[in-house]
């Protein structure tokens, strides 16, 4: 019998599998939940998944967060993640959500943008790393890291969609500058996990609204393109077979063609509301893979047992023998999606391979 | 130029975002004046501020609002398109508020309560209000209360709700609902990435739009 490991990558790069590969990613509520139901704590173990996540560990560039926003009052539960990006929180109706709070909004300079203090770390200071992708391959899983947010989005964060938006529309030097330095550094990043040995590089900007681009390709192709790729390159410089996913949410397919010359192995989440997964798999499926494909929007919180088997039947018949498909939900699941209808992806995925 | 020619010209300067003379895009149009000056220069030869609203800045910003929804344009054009559009409004704030021009009506958008996502809602408001209505901007995370209060301030408002969330779609539903209980014959136009025809008719509301151009058209459908 094969790894978990080895299942993962072989269905991944289209080599056949011996069990379906899943993937889970669950809201705080969601994880509750699965407390509560199951008695146990560890739901990637529960559900048989056959990667673990790996993280680096980075410091924030600033001391006191509040110093980054010289133009905005910030609510005072405002918290700020690493990159500097503030989050106040939202009625209790949002639950895990927050509202974004954008350091480098507004009317600025290219130089506070030369001097944003981006996280910074070591690789000596990550040993830890090593020793644990080490630690999860020799228990026959597979890693993964978190980089999505890759340069889009991490720099709209940082100076607000509009702001980049027109940055970019003028042609001004601070929008060159800001996704420039947000390259440098994801492509720090990723050489760092590739030295240490992780099998798939999970990067990602959301490209799609529901039913449409939310740029045009041409943008893409202008800006963001080429330093996605100079961060894939970045990687395959150290270990040429490492697996490259790439996550964006909502209607996708004018960027498929460019994602794939672009480096990509494995799409994210293929969201069914927004695409058609056998249209994209007919397109793409001989050069590409699939994770995710199970809708968060319909499927999981509103269709029954009988309809999630039908939606993984279609699924696993059309990817066949070969693979090339992880299955799982297309976004965190949120508090709505009954908690059967996670389980039942997991028994029927389980009861049907090798049937199809 | 003439007047009419002059108004053309403030409808393509909406149609391709050209804000101003300095505005660096789009890269075609740079040194030329954009929908500010062209403005100006109108109502300076006499232009009665509803020819530039309805025969210059409206026409424009229909012509995105189509574009938008046929995939022709995507947002970072409707960003610019409503950048001229504000650049040519503010020289009509003061006949707005002199009476001299009105508005077709008030549209209350928000993002319903539990929702913090505002660009689908934001498009929206830009677009409608490129359509010639007033637009009440209320923000993200907005409870039904804050709908209700806002259209006692608005009588005949119409509401628009927005969200992007499957989690938020059942507030949603919550918040037509409490409206209907306080103002039955309130107007609700809902939209956002989960939402469907279906679900409109299931909660109630009045209209669904998966595109901000289809909100303006049935907005315009109710005052023609």
């Amino acid at each position: 019998m094969i790894s978990p490991r080895e299942n993962l990558l072989h269905a991944c790069r289209r080599e056949g599998f011996e069990w379906v590969p899943l993937d889970f990613l669950l809201c705080d509520a969601q994880i509750e939940n699965f407390k509560n139901r199951t008695g146990h704590t560890d739901y990637f173990k529960w559900f048989d998944m056959d990667f673990r996540w790996v993280t680096l560990q980075e410091h924030p560039g600033y001391t006191h967060g509040q110093e980054l926003y010289t133009r905005e009052e910030l609510p005072r539960d405002t918290e700020f993640d690493l990159l500097g990006v503030g989050h106040s929180k939202g009625s209790a109706a949002a639950y895990h959500m927050t509202r974004m709070h954008h350091p480098l909004k507004g009317d600025i300079s290219p130089e506070e943008i030369l001097n944003y203090p981006l996280p910074h770390f070591t690789e000596a200071e990550n040993q830890e790393l090593f020793k644990e992708v080490q630690s999860l391959n020799q228990q026959g899983l597979a890693t993964m890291c978190p980089m999505q947010m890759t340069i889009w989005e991490s720099s709209w964060y940082l100076r607000s969609m509009e702001d980049l938006l027109t940055d970019i529309m003028f042609g001004d030097e601070k929008a060159t500058l800001l996704l420039d330095r947000v390259t440098q550094y994801a492509i720090d990043r990723v050489r760092l996990y590739t030295r240490a040995g992780v099998d798939i590089l999970s990067l990602g900007d959301d490209l799609g609204a529901q039913k449409a681009p939310l740029m045009s390709v041409d943008m893409w192709l202008n800006w963001i393109q080429p330093r996605l790729k100079k961060v894939i390159v970045a990687a395959r410089e150290i270990n040429p077979d490492i697996l490259v996913f790439y996550h964006s949410c909502g209607f996708v397919t004018p960027f498929i063609e460019h994602l794939i010359e672009t480096g990509i192995d494995i799409l994210n989440p293929v969201q069914p509301e927004s695409m058609d997964f056998n249209e994209i798999y007919s397109q793409f499926g001989d050069r590409l893979s699939f994770w995710g494909t199970l809708g968060t929007q319909q499927l999981l919180p509103f269709g029954t047992p009988a309809e999630i088997r039908e939606v993984i039947e279609d699924r696993l018949k059309t990817c066949g023998t070969r693979g090339g498909l992880v299955l799982g939900p297309t976004h965190l699941v949120e508090p709505e999606v009954p908690f059967e209808n996670l389980e039942v992806i997991k028994e029927i995925a389980r009861s049907l391979y090798p049937k199809y | 130029m003439s007047q009419e020619s002059l108004l053309q010209e403030i409808a393509v300067c909406v149609e391709r975002g050209k804000v101003n003379e300095q505005s660096p895009y789009p890269p075609d149009l740079k040194g030329q004046p954009g929908a500010d000056e062209l403005t100006r220069k109108v109502l300076d030869m006499g232009a009665s501020a509803d020819q530039v609203l309805s025969e210059g800045l409206v026409p424009g910003m229909k012509i995105v609002g189509i574009k938008f929804r046929e995939n022709k344009i995507f947002v970072p054009e409707v960003l610019m398109a409503a950048k001229a559009m504000t650049a040519g409004m503010n020289h009509l704030r003061p006949y707005f508020q002199s009476g001299e021009v009105q508005r077709k009506g008030t549209f209350i958008i928000g993002t319903v309560m539990g929702d913090l996502h505002d660009i689908g809602k934001n498009l929206l408001g830009m677009i409608v209000e490129g359509a010639g209505w007033e637009v009440i901007d209320l923000g993200i995370d907005v409870p039904a209360v804050k709908f209700l209060a806002a259209l006692e301030e608005h009588p005949g408002a119409f509401i628009g709700l927005s969200c992007l969330l499957t989690t938020t779609m059942l507030n949603m539903e919550r918040i037509v609902q409490d409206v209907r209980d306080s103002r039955p014959d309130a107007k609700i136009l809902i939209g956002g990435a989960p939402v469907t025809d279906e679900f409109k008719t299931k909660i109630g509301a009045n209209w669904y739009s998966p595109d901000p151009q289809g909100a303006v058209d049935f907005l315009n459908k109710q005052v023609s």
